[in-house]
């Protein structure tokens, strides 16, 4: 199995001393990771060196087979496009409809302007359980709609790469279920590498990957067992 | 064409609400409310950025075979590599090796020539010493004998062999000279003769010697740039056809050339985004739009459906690949794709139309600018055009004015036989003298009012007006005058009466005039309106004026004279000290000239359209920099998710223009409807010219650009990472 992954000595700070500390990760394709760790152990800091939303400082890291270290903004912006982002906060626009939201994802892609666009965007709600609620914008959908969309939007046109950021945390735990469980399964259907900061250990399911983070640095590693 | 404008601001409004109505954010969740984008789809062929090369083999008679191919197709090379061998390549080696052999011995051969040459000149030289040292020998020795022989020591004959042996000697020294003269002859440049006949020899040799070198070197093939070896047309053995030897060009940036139907091009724009499919790739290419051809031409690129249409009309698109695409078809030139171009998302739009108070403010503030720009135009050509309405009402080719004229109210007087010295000017058909007077008389409600007088000949066609040339006959009665019907004040009685066929009798200073008729011209700052009358009641009721001193002289030519050579006639007989004269256009452009340069009005309103631009500008950047503020999350998210710093500025841009497209048409009824009520308040001539409109429209856009440019000061901060 390749690696969609790969980071070697991969150190990141802000001024106050590094938050990551010559790292060392390897995740392969199709893989659902969870990072944990405590406030400030860095796992927010390295989903966003792994989604090129920042420069990489020191290091390498390699992201579905192209480098992320050294480029320019332009090649990270052609990073972004190949990657699908889950917020804690929806961040939906709120001028556009369930279905113009999922639209927009596959813009950012480059692929709204395939023949069967609106179609790819109806089928990604249609994943998530929000069929027939296209038309809705985010102030008449609940919570857990809003993250569905979210995820919707974020996997329309099958990026290779998800990276979600406490995708429940804004949501009670039965919810909180059922948006992982769509997410899940919309990730497996298109064979998505998975990434996923969280606090929760109840999201896991066998055959996950779990790291703890500390002080910068991967403290353990394990693979979640059946029950 | 000011009920056209009116239609048009109408039609404007229209689409506008129309677009509203239509684009408006979905409030029911009715899924044909949403707005998607359509797509268009067009076949292309990929192929290098830069143009490919077709390598041609050797012409003419240094033609042959390949006897050996050194790159394989695919290859990447280096400009100057060779890349193929041509089986004369080792006779043509050969033979410039034997030439450039050659060419050495005959370089040695030169530089021994001119040692040898060089000892020869030193061996004449000697020669030539010592025959002058047996010549001078001779001589002493004749000299001796013929001592001698004056003494009659010697015979007469030793004196003869002496003597034949002087000549003997110098013959031989004039022979020595000679000689050494003839072997240091040089040339203009200061070389023996024969050396320059060898050098000459040699530099043919040279430029020989380098011809073959060069017909050597071209039996080798190289690369002119760098690039990649796109495919072998000739394999070792071929001669080289008419397709050469192999194509190559640069892969390392790719293209597509896209053929889009004539139909969709309103759907592609320079920077769109491109999606590229082909069966042939496992997963989709990238690009954006470079350019969009200018010309509609026939399909070359056809679908396998054999039911394809096969003669549709194209555009070209060029399509250039990012980094990562081109990489992965930079060995598929020529593979055949289909591009898939797509309106995107109208975010500015649905973001507007989302926040219908705030949009409604922004269209009131760009309105607002717009109407007040009309304004200040519609107000200051009103002010020039009301100065010049007189001289649009006169009927003339060239007019006569007093240097000291500056409009019909304040031109000064010119001496009437000037009128009749231009009659006498070969090409005037008609000339006569026109008198103005501003004088004040007493309105149907009794009140004072100022009018402007004009008089003329009854008989004399003055006027441009037909109404009034048919009733200018009524004039010849003393007294008699004809009303305009746009003058200031109310006048309805008036000429209700006078159509009911009543005069209307009223003073003019002391004396009593009669209305006999109407016209309608329209009044003006300077006075109520105007009045006209014959020359003999204007001189009456003016009581100064002089029959002698008319303010202005008509001119009209005949038919087919030259206008600016009876113009310099005049000029030629006239004294330039009391009187000038014009063509009607210069007439009309002296005044309104005169006023531009010399009255405030252009820099009041000028300062009022600056004014009305910069407070439109500045409502629109603030509505839309507190849409950027109010939607930096939205904008850093869509960052995170790929979007271009271009693309998210667009939608700015997309909002400024809208506001431009939408609000202008709403500021141009209103100004329309503010003209109309100034024309029936004051009486005076306001117009909607064409070109204003065009004006206005430019301006109105550049203000919302420069808008939309300061509110995307912040949208160029956003950080993708703020979504964390």
């Amino acid at each position: 199995m390749s690696a969609a992954i790969i980071a070697r000595g991969l150190t990141h700070g802000y001024g106050e001393g590094p938050v990551l500390r010559a790292l060392e990760l390897d995740v392969a394709a199709g893989e659902v990771l969870f990072l944990m760790g405590p406030s400030g152990c860095g796992k927010t800091t390295l989903l966003t060196l792994i989604g090129a939303l920042r420069s990489v400082q020191e290091g390498q890291l390699h992201v579905l087979g192209h480098a992320l270290h050294g480029v320019d903004d332009a090649a990270r912006v052609a990073s972004r496009r190949r990657t699908g982002f889950v917020f804690q906060h929806h961040n939906l626009h709120r001028s556009l409809t369930a279905l113009q939201n999922v639209m927009v994802g596959l813009e950012a892609r480059g692929l709204s302007r395939s023949t069967d666009a609106t179609e790819m965007c109806r089928a990604a709600l249609a994943a998530v359980g929000l069929a027939g609620l296209d038309a809705r914008r985010q102030d008449k959908l609940s919570g857990g709609q809003r993250q569905r969309v979210a995820i919707a939007r974020a996997l329309v046109g099958g990026p290779q790469l998800l990276l979600a950021d406490e995708p429940t945390g804004a949501l009670d735990s039965a919810t909180g279920r059922e948006v992982m469980a769509a997410m899940r399964g919309l990730a497996r259907a298109q064979g998505t590498t998975v990434v996923i900061v969280t606090h929760d250990p109840r999201l896991h399911e066998p055959g996950d990957r779990v790291i703890a983070m500390e002080d910068g640095q991967i403290r353990s590693m394990e693979r979640e067992l059946a029950p | 064409m000011t009920r056209r404008i009116i239609m048009l601001a109408l039609g404007c409004i229209g689409i506008a609400a129309a677009t509203v109505l239509l684009l408006r954010p979905a409030v029911r969740e009715a899924p044909a409310a949403i707005a998607v984008p359509r797509v268009a789809v067009a076949l292309g062929r990929i192929e290098p950025l830069g143009d490919t090369i077709t390598l041609a083999g050797p012409q003419g008679n240094r033609s042959g075979r390949i006897a050996q191919l050194l790159v394989e197709q695919g290859q990447q090379v280096t400009a100057g590599q060779a890349l193929a061998v041509m089986d004369n390549a080792a006779a043509l080696t050969g033979q410039f090796e034997q030439a450039r052999a050659s060419a050495r011995q005959r370089q040695a051969r030169i530089a021994q020539r001119v040692v040898e040459m060089e000892a020869e000149e030193a061996a004449l030289g000697a020669a030539l010493v010592q025959e002058r040292a047996t010549r001078d020998r001779a001589r002493w020795e004749l000299e001796r004998t013929q001592r001698l022989e004056r003494g009659g020591v010697l015979r007469e004959a030793a004196l003869i062999d002496r003597r034949l042996a002087l000549d003997v000697a110098e013959q031989k020294v004039a022979s020595a000279e000679l000689s050494l003269a003839r072997a240091q002859r040089r040339d203009v440049d200061g070389r023996r003769l024969e050396e320059a006949v060898l050098i000459a020899e040699r530099e043919m040799a040279t430029a020989t010697l380098a011809q073959m070198e060069q017909e050597a070197a071209l039996a080798t093939l190289r690369a002119p740039a760098a690039g990649r070896v796109l495919r072998i047309n000739t394999r070792p053995g071929e001669v080289p056809g008419s397709d050469g030897v192999l194509l190559m060009g640069d892969t390392s940036r790719m293209r597509v050339r896209a053929e889009v139907f004539e139909s969709d091009v309103p759907m592609v724009s320079p920077g769109q985004r491109v999606r590229i499919t082909s069966r042939a790739l496992p997963e989709p290419l990238h690009g954006e739009v470079a350019w969009i051809g200018l010309r509609v031409g026939r399909q070359t690129i056809l679908r396998e459906d054999p039911a394809a249409t096969l003669d549709a009309r194209v555009v070209e698109v060029m399509i250039g690949l990012d980094a990562a695409s081109s990489a992965r078809v930079a060995g598929l030139s020529g593979l055949q794709v289909r591009a898939h171009f797509g309106a995107r998302l109208p975010l500015g739009w649905i973001q507007l139309a989302h926040q219908p108070g705030r949009f409604a403010m922004a269209l009131s503030g760009v309105a607002a600018a717009v109407t007040l720009v009309f304004m200040q135009l519609g107000f200051m050509n009103m002010i020039f055009d009301t100065t010049v309405m007189v001289h649009r009402l006169l009927r003339a080719d060239l007019v006569l004015v007093s240097p000291a004229f500056r409009d019909v109210t304040s031109s000064g007087t010119i001496p009437r036989r000037r009128v009749v010295q231009a009659l006498g000017v070969d090409g005037v058909a008609d000339a006569e003298a026109l008198y103005t007077a501003t004088r004040d008389w007493v309105k149907p409600d009794g009140e004072r009012g100022t009018l402007l007088l004009l008089g003329v000949r009854p008989d004399f066609a003055a006027f441009s007006d037909p109404a009034i040339s048919a009733q200018q006959s009524l004039l010849t009665q003393p007294g008699s005058i004809l009303l305009d019907a746009g003058a200031r004040g109310d006048y309805r009685a008036v000429l209700a009466g006078l159509a009911r066929g009543e005069d209307w009798r009223t003073e003019m200073g002391a004396r009593a005039v009669t209305v006999v008729g109407r016209f309608r011209l329209g009044s003006s700052f300077g006075n109520e309106g105007v009045l006209i009358t014959s020359d003999d009641t204007l001189q009456a009721l003016a009581m100064n004026r002089a029959a002698a001193a008319p303010n202005i002289g008509l001119i009209r030519l005949a038919p087919g004279a030259d206008l600016r050579r009876v113009q310099a006639a005049i000029a030629a007989s006239l004294d330039p000290a009391d009187a000038r004269v014009l063509t009607h256009a210069e007439f009309v452009q002296h005044t309104r000239g005169f006023m531009v340069r010399n009255s405030p009005i252009a820099i009041v309103f000028g300062f009022g359209l600056v004014v009305g631009l910069v407070v439109g500008a500045m409502v629109v950047t603030q509505i839309l920099t507190a849409d950027v503020q109010e939607h930096m999350a939205e904008y850093a998210t869509f960052k995170a998710m790929g979007f271009s710093n271009r693309r998210i500025l667009a939608i700015v841009y997309e909002q400024s223009m809208l506001l431009a497209a939408l609000g202008f048409p709403i500021g141009l009824a209103c100004a329309l409807g503010i003209y109309e009520l100034i024309r029936a308040a004051v009486a005076m001539p306001i117009t909607m010219p064409f070109a204003r409109v065009a004006m206005v429209f430019a301006a109105t856009f550049i203000m919302c650009a420069l808008a939309g440019t300061l509110a995307t000061r912040r949208a160029r901060r956003v950080d993708p990472a703020d979504v964390f």
